[in-house]
């Protein structure tokens, strides 16, 4: 099972950057591709994104859930997704530091799990599409938030 | 020779009377080959009918996983959409599952074309979408939403027989999909009075040689008429009539089937039907015609792959390289259905000892269920991974004994004074010098040479292999090999169909049983039935492919097993020799003179007393049909003749010993290879094909076979392997992934064609399409030489450099 990991600085202080992304209105609508946002409550959200990994194009319909929070330190969440002939299934983890004043580390751990065509052709893009697609999640937190 | 065959060699031979080598033998122009040059081939895809709509399917993501529930309804509301099914829509339309192939309690899996209740390989059909046109029912397979339940996925064949592993059909209890246990001579006897007892193991891996067509399927209802036309590229058309005549409800006479040009299909389009039924149930319910054109994606994670065979040998040599007796046990993994196997399980018997007089052999085979894409033949079907274990087992043996391989395999190559020869199980080996075409490959490759180099070269840090091969294309089945694992199938002995009609106009119409894809049927028959006739080979014209409504057929009927030499030609031959008499006949009597005075000479025909008073097949064919007053007296009007080739083939017998492949052509590979020590890539210095097919019909279709089988060979060696990981993903569905050599990366083969007649046939040509898979064992046997210095052994049929390269450092002691 692949798993990836990273960091961001995000400039804003730790209790903002946990607010926004434990409020499924904020991160969901920063999801990359995004088509359609259904909220359900605080910890449940769908949404259907765009998805293009060389020749395998379509949409991802994606569920989020919450499983763990631990403010304003530790979120644990699960998204499941399926489309483009395959299912994702993603378990991460986000540790949030403040690393001086309105400026807080976020450090993310994912297990990404693949059936389907992704896993077949996966392989050849996975790495880089995953990290495009956190840093446009990131870039995206980072511009919502600035001067907060 | 063995018992009852000589009334039937000279029965032969007095019906190969008409061989005159006018036509037989020549390089004609194949008849094929000008619309395909032209980019004017007839594919199933070229089938383009009014009011035709499109189906796709929505594959499962899962290797193995319950389906919870099917949501439909937003896919029935996409624009363009006409139907959407499910397993479960479909399991209510077919009466029963497709019946299974084996004995209990592995008949007791449930096979429907599309999952019902779970998936159980990735890319299992799971429901379908009719649509207006290709793009909408692509797209609205997106609006189907599938609740599934993963469950642990079982991708090994050893772990499939162990107590606790995933089941793949709970209705089964286990996953064994059938199991066989044979001895045949006393090996017991042998293996105690052995110098030497050699033991390997190998795994002949997965993989499905590429077609250039993925599988396509037309199906047309037509509701006036009530007739089902499926024009489709299956290998075997009447293989499965029976199940889509069930599914369907309809009597055979209102089912056509049609094949026309095919893009190559090596097995693999033999196991398509599932596909079938479903575009002609949708035809049916929507009074449309519905055409399914599977994606190359589709076609390598789903269509159908080899089987893998893991095999744990042991054999019984003497110290002077004697190998008396072999025993084996082995395990194929067919994957998740069987939907063609577990027919391997027995189809190897053709070839057991190898070419070799090995006295006394024990094999236990098992087939399993396992969750990957289900496994059907693949060219050289189940004997080809068989004589890869022989092939690699003799170069171990001669290892182990310091004997060089050519040594050991000429001391133990049946001999062309024993021939026929009847092997342990009853297989009769039919004609050929197999000693001295090894021979005569050995010398072309400089092989003696080459061995002399390969120390000084190694010492120049140069990776030298030579591997050497031989094998057997046992052709035209004896379907009876089935009943050796399950006594209660239907099919025994091999026949094929053919019909010659000499036409109104004087030409002759031939149509075939067999469904040819891409090997040149139309032309050798045309050349038999010029031959037979003494017509021009212009003059005949051969129906392209199969048609049920047209063509002569038996259940046996189709292109599989290399039979359409030792079965389809017969057919052809003897249609065309009873067509012959008869023209003889009315020629004598239109004339006035005897028959055996009658000439028969290109087209036309006259009383050797009168050659100036001729006649042709145009006036001839005019009283046949026209102008019956005319006829002799009593003759039934037309020239029709139908044929159907029944060769001398029996049930196995209660030691399962019968002669299971009416013809057996030899070939010998020898390769030499070179290793680059650095990047481990191969590079091929040397391919020698030697090829004995019998009597040559047409050298240029036998050549383009023999490079056919040796490329296929080769590209499985080095470039094809189907991939899963532990959870059953395929990861290499695409041809970015799955390498397939390009004609830049495959080596020149120098081909030198021996020609020794089959006593067994009319013709004497012999099935050779398959190849026996030779050039798979050759070219492992040269990788392995390349690095056995090293310490170094291959258990696999297939070797890629990254592996190669890795056991090369660990030889060596470097960091891996």
């Amino acid at each position: 099972m692949p798993q990836f990991k990273g960091s961001e600085l995000i400039e804003a202080s730790r209790e903002t950057v946990w607010g926004f992304l434990t409020d499924p209105n904020k991160v969901g609508n920063c999801a990359p591709g995004l088509k359609k946002l259904d909220v359900t409550d605080q910890d449940h959200f769908s949404v259907e994104v765009k998805v293009g990994l060389g020749f395998l194009r379509g949409t991802v319909k994606a569920k989020y859930e919450t499983l763990e929070k631990n403010p304003p330190e530790k979120l644990t969440l699960r998204i499941l997704g399926s489309g483009i002939g395959s299912q994702v299934d993603i378990k991460a983890m986000v540790g949030l530091k403040e690393v001086e004043q309105n400026k807080t580390q976020l450090d993310w751990v994912a297990d990404v799990k693949l059936s389907g065509m992704l896993a077949g052709l996966g392989g050849r893009y996975i790495n880089d599409a995953a990290y495009k697609n956190v840093s446009e999640l990131f870039k995206c937190t980072r511009e919502k938030l600035k001067g907060k | 020779m063995p018992k009852a065959l000589p009334e039937i060699v000279d029965a032969y031979k007095q019906e190969g009377k008409y061989l005159t080598g006018k036509w037989i033998g020549k390089p004609v122009k194949t008849k094929e080959s000008y619309r395909h040059i032209r980019g004017k081939g007839a594919f199933a895809d070229d089938v383009q009918l009014h009011r035709m709509v499109y189906m796709a399917l929505l594959r499962s993501p899962y290797s193995h996983a319950k389906i919870l529930n099917i949501d439909t309804s937003k896919a029935k509301e996409h624009p363009g959409v006409l139907l959407v099914l499910t397993g479960d829509d479909i399991k209510k339309i077919m009466r029963r599952p497709f019946p299974q192939p084996t004995t209990p309690p592995a008949r007791n899996a449930v096979d429907y074309p599309l999952a019902v209740g779970k998936a159980r390989f990735q890319g299992e059909p799971v429901a379908m979408v009719i649509a207006e046109d290709r793009y909408s029912a692509e797209d609205a397979l997106d609006d189907i939403e599938v609740e599934y339940d993963p469950l642990p996925a079982l991708v090994d064949g050893e772990r499939a027989l162990e107590p606790d592993a995933p089941l793949v059909h709970d209705e089964v209890g286990n996953n064994v999909m059938a199991h066989v246990h044979y001895k045949w001579g006393d090996v017991d006897h042998y293996f105690e009075v052995a110098d030497r007892i050699v033991e390997a193991k190998f795994h002949y891996h997965r993989f499905s040689s590429t077609p250039l067509e993925p599988n396509v399927a037309v199906a047309d209802y037509d509701e006036r008429l009530d007739i089902m036309t499926i024009y489709c590229n299956n290998q075997a058309p009447m293989e499965f009539l029976p199940q889509l005549a069930a599914g369907l409800g309809m009597p055979f006479p209102k089912l056509r089937v049609v094949t026309r040009d095919m893009g190559g299909g090596f097995g693999n389009k033999l196991a398509n039907w599932p596909y079938i039924v479903l575009a002609a149930m949708a035809s049916k319910i929507l009074g449309r015609p519905v055409k399914w054109v599977e994606t190359r994606t589709e076609h390598l994670q789903s269509a159908t792959h080899g089987a893998e065979r893991i095999c744990y040998v042991k054999a019984a040599v003497t110290t002077d390289g004697e190998v008396l007796a072999v025993k084996m046990r082995c395990i194929d993994d067919d994957g998740a259905y069987a939907r063609h196997e577990p027919a391997g399980i027995t189809v190897w018997a053709q070839v057991v000892p190898g070419l070799y007089k090995i006295k006394a052999l024990e094999n236990d085979y098992y087939a399993v269920f396992t969750n990957k894409c289900p496994a059907a033949p693949n060219r050289g079907f189940s004997r080809a991974p068989h004589l890869f274990m022989i092939e690699r087992m003799m170069d171990r043996i001669a290892r182990e004994l310091d004997i060089d391989p050519v040594e050991l395999r000429l001391k133990n190559l049946v001999p062309p004074e024993e021939m026929p020869y009847e092997t342990p199980n009853g297989c009769i080996y039919d004609s050929g010098d197999w000693p001295e075409g090894l021979k005569k490959a050995l010398e072309a490759a400089n092989y003696w040479e080459w061995r002399e180099r390969q120390e000084e070269y190694r010492k120049q840090g140069k990776l030298i292999g030579i591997g050497v091969a031989v094998g057997t294309d046992s052709a035209g089945p004896n379907m009876g090999q089935v009943r050796m694992y399950n006594p209660r199938l239907p099919y025994s002995g091999g026949t094929e169909g053919a019909l010659v009609q000499i036409t109104p106009d004087g030409k002759a119409r031939v149509t075939l049983g067999s469904s040819p894809q891409g090997v040149s049927h139309e032309t050798t028959a045309a050349q038999v039935v010029a031959e037979v006739l003494e017509m021009d080979y212009d003059d005949v014209y051969v129906q392209t492919g199969f048609d049920s409504f047209t063509s002569i057929y038996t259940m046996h009927s189709g292109t599989y097993g290399s039979r359409f030499a030792p079965l389809g030609i017969p057919a052809v031959y003897i249609a065309a020799a009873r067509l012959r008499e008869k023209i003889i006949k009315i020629v004598a009597h239109s004339l006035g003179c005897k028959e055996e005075d009658v000439v028969l000479d290109d087209g036309q025909a006259y009383c050797k007393q009168n050659p100036e008073k001729k006649t042709n097949y145009r006036r001839i064919a005019r009283i046949a049909y026209g102008n019956i007053p005319e006829l002799p007296p009593g003759m039934e009007p037309g020239l029709y003749s139908i044929a159907i080739f029944r060769p001398p083939f029996t049930h196995p017998n209660d030691h399962n010993m019968a002669n299971l492949a009416l013809t057996y052509s030899f070939n010998a590979h020898v390769v030499v290879l070179e290793i680059d020590p650095e990047t481990a890539l191969p590079n091929i210095l040397e391919y020698v094909v030697v090829d004995d097919s019998g009597r040559i019909i047409n050298p240029l279709v036998v050549e383009g076979q023999v490079h056919g089988a040796a490329f296929l060979g080769f590209s499985a060696a080095l470039y094809e392997e189907y991939k899963y990981d532990e959870d059953g993903n395929l990861v290499n569905s695409s041809f970015m992934d799955y390498l397939v050599p390009y004609a830049t990366e495959t080596p020149a083969f120098k081909v030198i064609h021996m020609e020794t007649p089959s006593p067994f046939t009319p013709v004497g040509a012999k099935g050779m399409g398959e190849g026996g898979g030779t050039s798979i064992q050759a070219v492992i046997n040269a990788v392995e030489d390349a690095v056995a210095h090293l310490g170094i052994t291959l258990e696999k049929s297939h070797i890629d450099p990254d592996t190669l390269l890795r056991m090369i450092r660990e030889a060596r002691g470097e960091e891996v």
